[in-house]
């Protein structure tokens, strides 16, 4: 099974939680998918690791210490290198309101807690298939 | 059996044994004089009668040293009269016994002093005890006053006055008896108009007087009329009246006759005096009438001159009367606009000035005001006072005055102002009271909700953490089932499924707990949308059919006709559905059915969920929708207890109804509700974007 893109190569995947667990079982079903998966324990890591990695795809969890998943979100907007950087927050709320916010920090999908790490995969590729 | 007593006892009324001696005595002295032969003089005209007179003086000084009343100098020029007739009747004694009979003599002097100290004393008395304002009482005693000088003129003076052969010095002091008379009765009648008849002392001085007053006319009728005639009965009656005069001066009630009663009695407008007035001031005309009748009409011009000085006074006392009545409508005035004051004021201090304002209108020049609590209170000026009472404690007096608490009708709208005046506060008091009691009712109300949202937030947010374990929990066991460790034995792969399954159960668990936290905190938004409920009642179906398959249930969908479709959240109609549907397969046993039905009755929609299950206990069946409530038929069936409460709810936000029916062994029945609103015009059925996933 593999993601590579066109051009061959693997498409790079940031991941960011602050509960490891929950990190490493994300990132371990996306490299088994194929992707390289960078690792962020918090909002400002995540942030710094995708300024500096550019990845093709974040997978950001709302609940972090120091900056949380929407900020990062609405700062990755906002900055020209890493604007276009397709987002998915992981949530562990419900309510709808915290839907709407996340779409309007910039998010692209979201993917609520509990999830099964099928469904997360399932999103990524959705995503980076489109492009 | 004498009782030991302290201190000086209060004068005791009725059994004053000091004054029944003296009554006894002047009985005595009085029988003493009529026994007395008149050949004895000396005993009878020197010693006996004028004793007579010092006597009744004596006893009115005692009484004034032992009473001390209040401006004593009512009795005291009273008592300095009796001495001036004691020496008046001493000198004419001693006249009788040296056998001469000067007219007019030294004693006529004393005797004609004596009136004007008797008409004095009483002016006092009637000063004391009704201080001003008593113009009508006045006014009447001024009527029968004329009336009673018309006749001592017509009847006793006009001798003197027509018989040429009295010369004129004499003729004076002979017409100064009955005019003397005359000014007493005027002070008398004045002051009886306005007393109470109560106290034996009053009663005595007025019979004195009647007396006194008896004898002189007696004795002027028979000086005049007859030639020779024995003086005895007039002396009989003036000596009697000076003793009871003094007897009346001794009693423990004398003091009455200067103490302000306690209840200001002012005669007032009543029908029984103004008839008695007009027949009074019909005399002169009657007495002209009558010498007209036996053809001697005599001096009619001092006759007419009474009537015309009575028509006056009778036309003074009908202004007054109406003075009166111009007084009482506008105190009504006034008091019905303070009484729409007391309703448009609030807070004490306003309305005690609503009040002041009045009571200075009803009693102008600070006659009367309003006393606060904290104030003074009340001082000597005081006549009358009423307590403004609130909670039954004494907040403020109204007080007056001595001349604005004469009139009974000023007395009556302070007394009325008291009471709205009390009302308002008492208003005041429960109104503060009631706010009080609010605001302690609103902090401890916030105190609650406080509480509550704490409890919501704790469960709100125990729920959130358990998530994220429960979320590498079940992410682990997919992959370690997809094989992505390796592949698993057939035991290994069992026992991942069990936890696998006991991990969604979890999951549900908390959507539960979630789910009526939210539900609680007001916080359960609906995304409403028109849908189609037999629709979502299939869907619901095919995600239990595997299960009732597994339990060999069967399970049907009856939707005859197309329904119309509702304003509702998909998503929880959908979980409505499924907890219904998944409790019904749950406790049905194999070979049983359940059934949905979804049919429109008029602007309801109507979902009837049957099966042929365990059914429920009639006495649990009122339970049912309560939290965390499982009929003891559940037995080892796994669940939470929120299901039916959480498909209450659902219902419920929806507007509509759901009502439960079961027979023990043969099944039960859910009846829900739903308004079917008439689709609006050119809607489109949007269908949901999302909802919770289970």
């Amino acid at each position: 099974m593999s993601a590579d893109d066109a051009a061959g190569r693997q498409p790079v995947i940031l991941a960011a939680d602050d509960d490891e667990d929950i990190l490493e079982m994300v990132a371990f079903r996306l490299e088994r998918s194929g992707y390289a998966v960078v690792r962020a324990h918090d909002g400002a890591e995540a942030l710094a690791a995708a300024r500096e990695t550019l990845p093709d795809l974040i997978v950001l969890d709302v609940m972090m210490p120091k900056m949380d998943g929407y900020e990062v979100t609405r700062a990755l907007r906002a900055d020209e290198s890493t604007s276009r950087i397709p987002v998915i927050l992981l949530t562990a709320r419900v309510q709808d309101s915290d839907v709407q916010k996340g779409f309007d920090a910039g998010a692209d999908d979201y993917v609520r807690k509990p999830f099964s790490p099928q469904e997360l995969r399932s999103r990524v590729q959705a995503i980076l298939g489109r492009r | 059996m004498a009782t030991a007593t302290e201190g000086p006892q209060p004068p005791t009324y009725g059994v004053d044994r000091l004054w029944r001696g003296a009554a006894v005595a002047a009985v005595g002295l009085w029988v003493a004089w009529l026994a007395v032969p008149s050949q004895l003089l000396v005993v009878k005209h020197v010693v006996l009668y004028p004793a007579g007179d010092f006597f009744a003086a004596a006893a009115v000084l005692v009484g004034v040293r032992r009473y001390r009343p209040r401006a004593p100098s009512a009795w005291l020029l009273i008592a300095v009269g009796l001495v001036a007739f004691g020496i008046a009747d001493l000198v004419y004694g001693l006249f009788q016994v040296v056998g001469v009979d000067p007219f007019p003599s030294l004693a006529d002097v004393f005797y004609l002093a004596a009136y004007p100290l008797f008409a004095l004393g009483l002016h006092v008395a009637s000063t004391s005890r009704v201080p001003q304002g008593d113009r009508g009482g006045l006014i009447d005693a001024s009527i029968i006053t004329v009336t009673a000088g018309l006749f001592a003129f017509l009847l006793i003076a006009n001798q003197y006055i027509n018989d040429p052969e009295i010369p004129l010095a004499p003729t004076i002091v002979a017409s100064a008896y009955p005019l003397a008379d005359v000014l007493v009765l005027a002070l008398a009648v004045r002051f009886l108009l306005a007393v109470q008849w109560r106290t034996p002392s009053l009663v005595m001085l007025a019979l004195g007087l009647c007396l006194v007053l008896s004898g002189d006319v007696v004795y002027s009728v028979t000086d005049a009329f007859t030639t020779s005639g024995s003086t005895t009965g007039a002396d009989a009656l003036l000596m009697a009246g000076v003793l009871v005069m003094g007897l009346a001066g001794l009693h423990p009630t004398m003091t009455q006759l200067t103490t302000e009663p306690a209840e200001v009695r002012v005669p007032e407008y009543s029908v029984h005096r103004v008839v008695s007035l007009y027949l009074v001031s019909m005399v002169p005309v009657a007495v002209l009438a009558v010498q007209a009748v036996i053809g001697d009409v005599q001096n009619a011009w001092i006759t007419i001159f009474a009537l015309v000085l009575i028509v006056g006074l009778v036309l003074a006392r009908f202004i007054d009367l109406a003075g009166q009545s111009r007084a009482a409508t506008r105190r009504g005035a006034v008091l019905s606009r303070f009484t729409s004051a007391m309703l448009q004021h609030s807070g004490r201090a306003d309305l005690l000035a609503v009040a002041a304002q009045t009571v200075a209108e009803l009693a102008p020049a600070g006659r009367a005001r309003v006393v606060d609590r904290g104030e003074g209170g009340v001082d000597e000026a005081t006549q009358f006072a009423v307590p403004v009472e609130v909670g039954g404690e004494v907040t403020a007096w109204i007080v007056a005055d001595r001349e604005a608490a004469t009139w009974r009708g000023v007395r009556d709208a302070l007394g009325n102002v008291a009471g709205g005046l009390s009302v308002a506060l008492e208003r005041e008091r429960l109104i503060e009271a009631q706010k009080a009691s609010a605001a302690s009712l609103a902090a401890q109300n916030a105190q609650l909700r406080e509480l509550d949202r704490m409890k919501d937030q704790l469960v709100s947010s125990v729920s959130h953490e358990l998530r994220t374990p429960l979320t590498s929990l079940g992410g682990y066991i997919e992959m370690m089932l997809e094989g992505e460790a390796g592949e698993l034995t057939a035991d290994q792969r069992h026992f991942a499924e069990v936890i696998d399954r006991n991990c969604r159960r979890l999951n549900r668990i908390i959507d539960d707990i979630l789910f009526v936290a939210r539900v609680d905190a007001g916080k359960l938004s609906l995304e409403r949308a028109w849908v189609d409920v037999p629709t979502i009642a299939a869907a619901s179906l095919e995600t239990v059919r595997a299960r009732a398959q597994q339990n060999e249930v069967a399970v049907t969908l009856t939707a005859p006709d197309p329904v119309p479709q509702v304003w509702a959240d998909a998503g929880r109609l959908s979980q409505m559905f499924d907890n219904l549907l998944s409790n019904a397969v749950k406790f049905t046993p194999p070979g049983g059915t359940v059934d949905v039905e979804v049919r429109a009755e008029h602007d309801i929609l109507l979902v009837v969920v049957q099966d042929t299950g365990m059914g429920i206990p009639q006495d649990e069946v009122a339970h049912l929708f309560e939290r965390f409530f499982r009929t003891s038929t559940v037995g080892a069936v796994a669940g939470t207890g929120l299901g039916l409460s959480i498909v209450k709810s659902i219902v419920e936000v929806h507007d509509g109804t759901i009502a439960v029916s079961s027979t023990e062994g043969v099944g039960t029945t859910f009846n829900v509700q739903l308004p079917a609103r008439e689709r609006a015009s050119a809607g489109t059925v949007e269908l949901m974007e999302e909802h919770d996933e289970r």
